[in-house]
């Protein structure tokens, strides 16, 4: 499999972008582009091979030439899944994969999505999935980052605690990330944008110094 | 809570939305609940003989909400045609209909026939678009259909949806509907749809499936 054009460098604070669970073309990507976003996340299946509709490493292709920045994030099971080290190890391992075949060089964020567990699941069943998921695809050399949704058990420090280095914070109510806080925020979107719907997402350097590492083809 | 996206962040986004100096057009009054579900239009497909009904209303889409239906992301049963209600996303900019003090994204039904070789290859196909192994049988204007649960979820939001599979003359009859909703627990000051309301938008789609037809030809 080859491996996509580009290099692997820190995101700078302050640049807009989106994640999208549409099929992004060349001419959609060139249109955001031109309209000031600097980046885009796309999805990795929550098994693997890649699910037809999650990101190919030809639209990946299609993103980058039309000048967007990529990041990878995974699906998340349906509102009110109970995770273990077990199920993180599994959809980290599918991450990796569906990473590796799309063609990612190694370096790159790659977002863990949680959210919607299940209530009363015991906080150390969330952090042993976490975990879990961040030693698969760290083992696989990419850089594990965690999107944090509601209903994700964890308290603040719980969640600084984890493995992870990246945290991205989502447009619902999430606690605050003591000590580094996020560094990514999402705000949702009423209505298309170029034809797609979206959620857009703003970088900023976390308290530590730490960025969201894309993959990008042009000079930012 | 969801927040509201950063003034400063996207004069951008007034970009896109506000073509170069054109007045704004006063927003449309909210639909009432009987012109979001009434059933005043159909749709025809010749060349597979399928016919259905669709309330006039709906968008012709194959995409409602952030979360697309298993059919629109399939590669081998792309719709054919499809009609969606969206309530908007978060924030909402505007009141667009019933719906709108609650979680509610959008509902829509999406169609595909693709050729099939038989009952077999059919539900497989069907099988391949759902996460669940289950299925179960139903009949509408007495045409027995599998029926497939689907879904996904990511960013706060996620879609479920019912898949519905018949066989007829070499073509595979694929029905999807889903509801679209942000994720429970997302957003301040919004309830979550009740499950009278869930079950409501549930009957109603069903309706849509009873309207169904098919004449294929031979």
């Amino acid at each position: 499999m080859a491996t996509l054009p580009g290099i692997v460098q820190p995101a700078p604070s302050g640049a807009y972008g989106f994640d999208a669970d549409t099929v992004i073309s060349l001419d959609v990507a060139q249109q955001f582009s031109g309209q000031g976003y600097q980046f885009c996340l796309r999805y990795l299946s929550l098994g693997s091979p890649q699910a037809t509709g999650d990101l190919s490493p030809a639209e990946a292709l299609d993103i980058l030439n039309g000048g967007l920045a990529l990041m990878p994030v995974q699906h998340v099971a349906n509102q009110g899944w109970e995770p273990s080290a077990s199920l993180g190890q599994t959809f980290g391992s599918d991450a990796a994969c569906n990473a590796t075949a799309i063609g990612f060089p190694q370096g790159v964020n790659v977002w863990c999505d949680l959210e919607g567990v299940a209530g009363g699941t015991p906080a150390q069943a969330v952090i042993d999935y976490c975990n879990a998921w961040f030693d698969a695809v760290a083992n696989a050399g990419y850089v594990p980052g965690l999107y944090v949704g509601a209903k994700a058990i964890l308290s603040g420090l719980q969640l600084y605690n984890l493995k992870f280095q990246h945290y991205w914070q989502s447009e619902s109510r999430v606690p605050a990330l003591p000590h580094r806080g996020y560094q990514m925020v999402q705000s949702a979107m009423d209505g298309q944008v170029n034809g797609i719907y979206i959620d857009q997402d703003v970088t900023q350097t976390d308290s530590k110094g730490g960025q969201a590492v894309w993959l990008t083809t042009a000079a930012q | 809570m969801r927040r509201a996206i950063p003034i400063a962040a996207f004069s951008l986004t007034l970009f896109i939305h506000q073509a170069a100096g054109q007045p704004q057009a006063p927003p449309a009054p909210p639909l009432t609940m009987a012109q979001v579900w009434t059933l005043d239009a159909v749709y025809a497909d010749p060349q597979h003989g399928v016919t259905f009904r669709h309330p006039s209303t709906w968008a012709a889409t194959t995409q409602f909400a952030y979360l697309p239906p298993a059919l629109t992301q399939s590669a081998d049963a792309k719709p054919i045609a499809g009609f969606g209600y969206s309530e908007g996303g978060f924030p909402r900019k505007r009141i667009v209909g019933p719906y709108s003090a609650t979680n509610l994204e959008g509902f829509g039904i999406v169609y595909a026939a693709v050729a099939a070789a038989s009952t077999a290859e059919c539900n497989a196909k069907a099988a391949s678009l759902s996460d669940q192994s289950q299925n179960s049988r139903i009949v509408f204007a007495g045409r027995g259909f599998q029926t497939y649960a689907t879904g996904s979820a990511g960013m706060s939001q996620s879609i479920a949806g019912s898949l519905y599979a018949t066989y007829s003359a070499h073509i595979c009859y694929l029905f999807e509907t889903d509801v679209a909703v942000a994720s429970p627990g997302a957003l301040d000051n919004i309830q979550p749809l009740t499950p009278a309301q869930s079950r409501d938008i549930q009957a109603r789609l069903l309706n849509i499936m009873r309207s169904v037809r098919i004449a294929p030809k031979e």
